[in-house]
């Protein structure tokens, strides 16, 4: 019977029966807790999901790579939802080229900004190479960021962690901020929110106003269409220049 | 669907092959999105079903997240020594960003309105 019982788990721990179980039926415990909590930003599914997976994980002694060996399936979609991400993303050009020098500028600043004051900052404060390249794309909607990412030599975890906190920091404190600044405008709200708290930013703009909402995922899908390529960019030119010197 | 998922995933392929052939830094799933939107943008022809499977893969866009932010149990030493630091530099960034992006577009606006003639605001 005990026999039995550690040769199953020893079969079930790196077979998608167990990594996509746990991952779909952690998903939906989130999504449960997160509609008791009337969907504040701090109680976003992924987050929860997340936790409740590492707990099971820490408890059962089962390693990462078991786990992942059975989801990644699951990871390897997110390539394709990326390319599915071009639909969205033709959708809104038409709004783009209606005010392109202002939702334009808008991007180019707040992205320039957001993700510039991080990669300085952590910089500044001495972070490693890999802390850096898991950090830059922070903005960025996640399936991009993690893409990013990878291409970077970042660790994809760190990114994600980091995808959230700028996500679900956006939507807590940047309408009350934009209120500061006497800003109501749905449009810059949405912008604002869109470039730099991507798909929880969105969510949180949806619930502001749905003009808002739209620009939101506008100003998500310029933002990560244009860091993707201008990050790696960025630190192929600064590795080349690092050499020179 | 089979042919939507197909041409998605011919797509992806492309982009990965352009990628890795032409030692392009960026993601390949990335330039396989930019092939897709200046495929749809110019109103080339697409699968029947194309709309409604990428509304199904979007909706449960999240789920396809969690494997990869589960590797965050890799980096505990990481979290215990440089965490806060982190937090202060992500929230602060973010803010930073939002603020930005508000102050630049309200300026324009301002241009804007300054440009248009007197009684015409609503006339749209």
């Amino acid at each position: 019977m005990n026999v039995l019982w550690i040769d199953f788990w020893h079969w079930l721990r790196p077979s998608p029966l167990f990594g996509l179980t746990l991952t779909l039926g952690a998903f939906a415990l989130g999504q449960v807790v997160a509609r008791l909590c009337r969907s504040h930003p701090l109680a976003n599914p992924l987050l929860l999901a997340t936790i409740f997976i590492v707990a099971v994980l820490l408890a059962t002694d089962v390693p990462y790579a078991d786990y992942f060996e059975g989801a990644k399936f699951m990871h390897f979609l997110l390539g394709t939802a990326t390319v599915a991400l071009a639909v969205p993303l033709a959708r809104h050009t038409p709004a783009l080229r209606k005010d392109f020098v202002r939702i334009g500028a808008g991007i180019l600043v707040g992205m320039t900004v957001a993700t510039g004051s991080a990669l300085a900052l952590v910089w500044l404060f001495g972070g490693d190479a890999t802390v850096l390249r898991s950090l830059a794309p922070k903005s960025v909607t996640t399936p991009i960021a993690i893409g990013i990412a990878e291409r970077l030599g970042g660790l994809p975890s760190l990114a994600v962690a980091s995808v959230m906190v700028a996500g679900i920091s956006g939507a807590i404190f940047g309408i009350p901020l934009l209120r500061r600044m006497r800003i109501e405008d749905p449009r810059i709200v949405g912008i604002a929110l869109g470039i730099t708290s991507h798909g929880i930013g969105t969510a949180r703009a949806f619930q502001f106003d749905v003009k808002a909402g739209a620009y939101a995922a506008l100003g998500m899908a310029v933002t990560g269409a244009l860091l993707a390529v201008i990050l790696p960019l960025c630190f192929w030119l600064y590795s080349r220049l690092a050499a020179l010197f | 669907m089979v042919e939507s998922l197909f041409f998605l995933l011919l797509l992806q392929l492309l982009g990965e092959a352009i990628v890795r052939f032409l030692a392009l830094p960026i993601p390949g799933a990335v330039l396989g999105m930019l092939l897709l939107w200046l495929w749809l943008v110019a109103s080339l022809p697409t699968p029947k079903k194309l709309e409604p499977l990428v509304r199904g893969i979007l909706d449960y866009l999240t789920l396809l997240f969690i494997p990869a932010a589960v590797g965050i149990i890799e980096q505990k030493q990481r979290i215990v020594s440089d965490g806060w630091w982190l937090l202060l530099v992500l929230v602060f960034s973010t803010l930073a960003g939002i603020v930005a992006a508000a102050w630049v577009m309200r300026r324009l606006e301002k241009h804007d309105t300054y440009e248009t003639p007197p009684g015409t605001e609503n006339a749209q």
